[in-house]
């Protein structure tokens, strides 16, 4: 079913990233109610989020997203209060109303009316307040309380100080208006003049005025306000509110008004029948000044805390806020100037190589010398504006980690075992390419941890641990990257269960597992295929395994490594680049063709005579400082053909049929067209001449906590690459993790060293 | 489609008469350096440089299993935009950009030449010749077949 919202659609953009912040807010500090409800802040903040969602949902129509979050905010009242101490089942609740929330969220993003339906989730929080016997704040339209609060707060209070812009000087009431208050005032009513400061730079001042009226009608009676409810409604608003309200006390009106987001400042001061008096018509004349302009903006807010006599008062809203200078910016522009930094390293390459090789060509000449010096200059600007730009987009892991408590929570719940999460390093920042990607392996790591690492409590009681098992989450920095651990304090994995279970399922053959040492027997982990829970749980076993993850972590070129203690835990460690856009990659070549391999994996370039290869075990290795270095082929693992290579003028005109094998002199020869025999097979590769080189080039790389070498063809050297993905259009091709364009404008391949060698590994462990 | 007057780039392939709506064509270009991505799928000719952008080439010879031909002076690459997706194809020739009025134009189920029907659009009638206009969708599209799994590795 469709929905309508009262709102433009800019104004649901407004709405939606304020909505994501405090429904996110709710998400991340909810399911802390359950160990810390006594944390005023943390309740103060859980309360603000669900009360400014409330004000926000009802401002755009969305009646039920504002009953759920009414709702929510009795409840989490009844505990700021003290009156409720939310057990896990009670959290359970709110978890679905949080739920709901992000559901209801989705409906105004595709204004497609969902079938969710959370009467019961509403019913449930209702119940749990009226269970210790909270009751509800009326919602806005209900009838107003009797106000009476008794006069015993009021007119003795301390006067506004006349002349400094008192409200009523800005707020001038009509004859009717006064004989009101006059009237209320006499009846021992209270009678509360409101001021509302909201910060300048608030992008919905309509919303904020709205709930500031609603939220003072909800405790007071509201007799008057500038603007009006009419001119909220119809957006015409300031960042200055006025009201003149009657009922309640000084404290709480400041308390609720700054309750509600964005007041800079607010200002609550008795109606003094002083005050009533000399109508101050005067007085509003000398003070015509634009209210906003007015507002005295707090340097430290410490210093308006209600003074001892409470009225007036004047109350920071919030706790020391410097003014931010921050901007808001489109992720999407953000990777454009990302792409944008990357095409300019290209071309500054491109500067560099072309300089060089006019120094080559011509030798030493002024305008090269000046044309040298530009582009070291440019090189320069761009490597500062690339580090500029990187660190824009570096962002703290916590958006990431902040969803596992509740994840770990419900898991542990449903298992029936007790955890303890600690997260650590939270604030640790890297690049928003990485942060998007590594949610996954971590969801991984982590249900594996709390599935298969922890074990339930009575076999921890009989291995005479604590029944609550210990889970932890960190990240830190170390050099360019980062690294994340997951770390249980469980069971362990035993190398000879794992051996046996991979025999079983056929993984590796009794004799492979016979010759195989714990720390290779470990790895099995990540072979494909497999899993060590004796059953399958619908937590972690569906379907996909640890492999997977280990090609997900890999594909962002980073490893994942294990460390295991029978009986004491495991711990994964994940180590990754701080960024996926721009990184430094060594070129090697094959043929005519280039190759781009991430320095992440690569450990050292080597030079070998040809007869320092040793065959062991049907393997190539080489000896390398009293190492054995295992060789492969990169031609062998690309699958391409030895001695074979394609050209790079692949769709030139190819040497005719009888020269492919003879006249190999290069591949250049130009044919005349006309040739139409000859096919695309034959032009896309031709014969090398066969070369009898006895030096080789390898690469060691480093793959898990092993090394491997990777014979090349030849060695070109280091340099930064712009990653760019490989076009949809080709699939999912292996052992590609990308491309990328060099500095004289050749597109180069990057390849996916781990993939290639995992499968070459696979293959042999088969074998 | 109906009812507009339709401007298609006719060009050569095999010896056979196709055409592209021209809303999908940015530009011609001459044959130039690809680079041969290994593991991709036969057609794919390889990647270029389109300023900046990197772009496959494929070969719809070979994707339509039409005999091959040399490139000659004539082969060109038709750089195809769908969308966000970019593919440059390789043909033998182009020949003209030409207006197809909407009456010459016939849905493609009634006549297929050699080339697998689902490529195809629609069949126009150009200068009294029968000439199949391509579906861009079909051509961007990628679409393993049991042997490009095996090429792929993913049959292993």
């Amino acid at each position: 079913m469709p929905m309508q919202f009262d709102a433009s659609e800019e104004d649901l953009k407004v709405w939606l990233a304020e909505a994501d912040e405090q429904i996110e807010l709710l998400q991340n500090d909810v399911i802390r109610l359950e160990k810390d409800y006594d944390d005023a802040q943390l309740v103060a903040g859980i309360f603000r989020a669900a009360h400014t969602l409330k004000g926000s949902s009802a401002m755009i129509g969305h009646a039920r997203m504002a009953e759920l979050t009414h709702a929510m905010e009795s409840v989490f009242g009844a505990v700021r209060d003290g009156k409720l101490k939310p057990t896990s089942d009670i959290v359970d609740v709110i978890l679905q109303g949080v739920d709901g929330l992000n559901a209801f969220r989705q409906e105004v993003v595709t204004k497609e009316q969902s079938d969710v339906d959370l009467t019961d989730t509403v019913n449930a929080l209702h119940h749990i307040v009226e269970e210790v016997g909270g009751t509800f704040a009326r919602m806005p339209g209900q009838p107003a309380p009797a106000a009476a609060e008794g006069p015993a707060a009021a007119p003795s209070a301390a006067p506004a100080v006349a002349g400094d812009g008192g409200i009523l000087a800005r707020l001038p009431l009509l004859d009717d208006e006064r004989e009101a208050i006059k009237a209320t005032v006499e009846a021992g009513i209270p009678v509360w003049l409101v001021e509302v400061n909201f910060k300048p730079d608030s992008e919905w001042l309509a919303v904020r005025s709205f709930q500031v009226l609603t939220d003072l009608s909800n405790i007071a009676e509201l007799l008057k306000s500038q603007p009006t409810a009419e001119e909220v409604e119809a957006e015409k608003v300031n960042v200055q509110l006025m009201a003149v309200v009657a009922g309640s006390d000084a404290d709480k009106i400041a308390q609720t008004v700054n309750s509600v987001e964005d007041v800079a400042l607010s200002r609550v001061d008795a109606y003094l029948a002083a005050a009533f008096a000399q109508a101050p018509a005067a007085e509003a004349a000398k003070d015509l000044v634009p209210a906003a302009s007015q507002a005295p903006v707090p340097e430290s807010p410490k210093q308006l805390e209600p003074s001892a006599t409470k009225t007036p008062v004047e109350v920071a809203a919030r706790p020391p806020e410097k003014m931010a200078q921050n901007v808001r910016v489109d992720v999407e522009r953000l990777d454009n100037l990302m792409n944008l930094v990357g095409e300019l390293v290209i071309d500054r390459n491109r500067l560099q190589q072309i300089a060089l090789q006019l120094e080559t060509d011509l030798g030493v000449h002024d305008a090269i010398d000046a044309l040298n010096e530009a582009a070291q200059h440019v090189g320069r600007i761009t490597d500062e504006l690339q580090e500029e730009v990187m660190r824009i987009r570096m962002q703290p892991i916590e958006s990431v980690f902040n969803k596992f408590p509740r994840l770990v929570r419900d898991l542990a719940r449903k298992l029936g075992k007790s955890v303890d999460f600690v997260i650590e390093g939270k604030e640790t920042e890297l690049d928003r390419s990485v942060i998007e990607k590594i949610d996954d392996p971590i969801i991984h790591l982590l249900r594996n941890a709390v599935d298969h690492g922890l074990e339930m409590p009575d076999e921890r009681r009989a291995a005479g641990k604590s029944e609550t098992g210990l889970i932890k989450l960190s990240a830190w920095h170390e050099e360019n990257h980062i690294v994340i651990a997951v770390q249980d304090d469980g069971h362990g994995i035993d190398p000879e269960k794992l051996k046996a279970s991979a025999v079983r399922k056929g993984i590796i053959t009794q004799e492979v597992a016979d010759r195989m040492d714990d720390r290779a027997a470990v790895e099995l982990i990540f072979a494909a295929g497999f899993s060590t829970a004796a059953k399958t749980t619908d937590v972690s076993g569906r379907g996909v395994g640890m492999d997977i993850v280990r090609a997900n972590i890999e594909k962002l070129s980073g490893f994942v490594t294990i460390e295991t203690a029978v009986g004491r835990g495991t711990r994964f460690l994940v180590k990754l680049p701080l960024t996926l856009a721009i990184i430094r990659a060594l070129l090697v070549g094959l043929g005519g063709q280039k190759f781009a391999i991430p320095m992440a994996t690569v450990v050292e370039t080597l030079r070998f005579e040809a007869q320092d290869v040793r065959t062991i075990k049907m393997h190539e290795a080489i000896q390398l400082r009293g190492r054995i270095l295992p060789l492969v082929s990169l031609r062998e693992l690309l699958r391409l053909p030895p001695l074979l290579y394609p050209a790079p003028e692949l769709l030139l005109p190819a040497p005719s049929d009888h020269a492919s094998g003879s006249n190999g002199s290069n591949g250049d020869g130009q044919e005349p067209e006309g040739d139409q025999s000859s096919g695309m097979e034959d032009m896309a590769f031709y014969l090398a001449r066969p070369r009898r080189s006895h030096k080789m080039f390898v690469v060691a790389v480093r793959l898990g906590d092993r090394q491997m070498g990777l014979q090349v063809d030849s060695l070109i050297g280091e340099t930064e690459i712009v990653i760019k993905p490989l076009s949809r259009f080709l699939g999912d091709v292996r052992g590609i993790a990308g491309v990328t364009i060099l500095g004289d404008g050749q597109v180069a391949i990057i390849v996916d060293i781990p993939s290639l060698v995992n499968r070459v590994m696979q293959e042999q462990l088969l074998a | 489609m109906a009812g507009e007057l339709q401007q298609v780039v006719v060009f050569d392939l095999s010896g056979e008469i196709y055409a592209l709506d021209i809303i999908y064509v940015n530009e011609i270009i001459r044959i130039q350096p690809v680079t041969p991505v290994p593991g991709a799928a036969d057609y794919i000719e390889g990647l270029i440089n389109l300023r900046g952008r990197v772009v496959p080439v494929v070969d719809l010879r070979k994707r339509f299993g039409l005999p091959l031909r040399a490139i000659g002076e004539r082969s060109r690459i038709i750089v195809v935009q769908v969308s966000d997706d970019i593919v440059g194809a390789v043909v033998d020739a182009v020949s003209e950009v030409v207006n197809v009025a909407p009456d010459m134009v016939e849905p493609a189920a009634k006549v297929v030449s050699g080339v697998d029907a689902e490529y195809i659009r629609t069949i126009a009638k150009i200068e009294g010749h029968l000439v199949a206009v391509l579906n861009p969708d079909k051509i961007l599209e990628y679409t393993p077949t049991a042997e490009e799994e095996v090429v792929l590795g993913t049959a292993e």
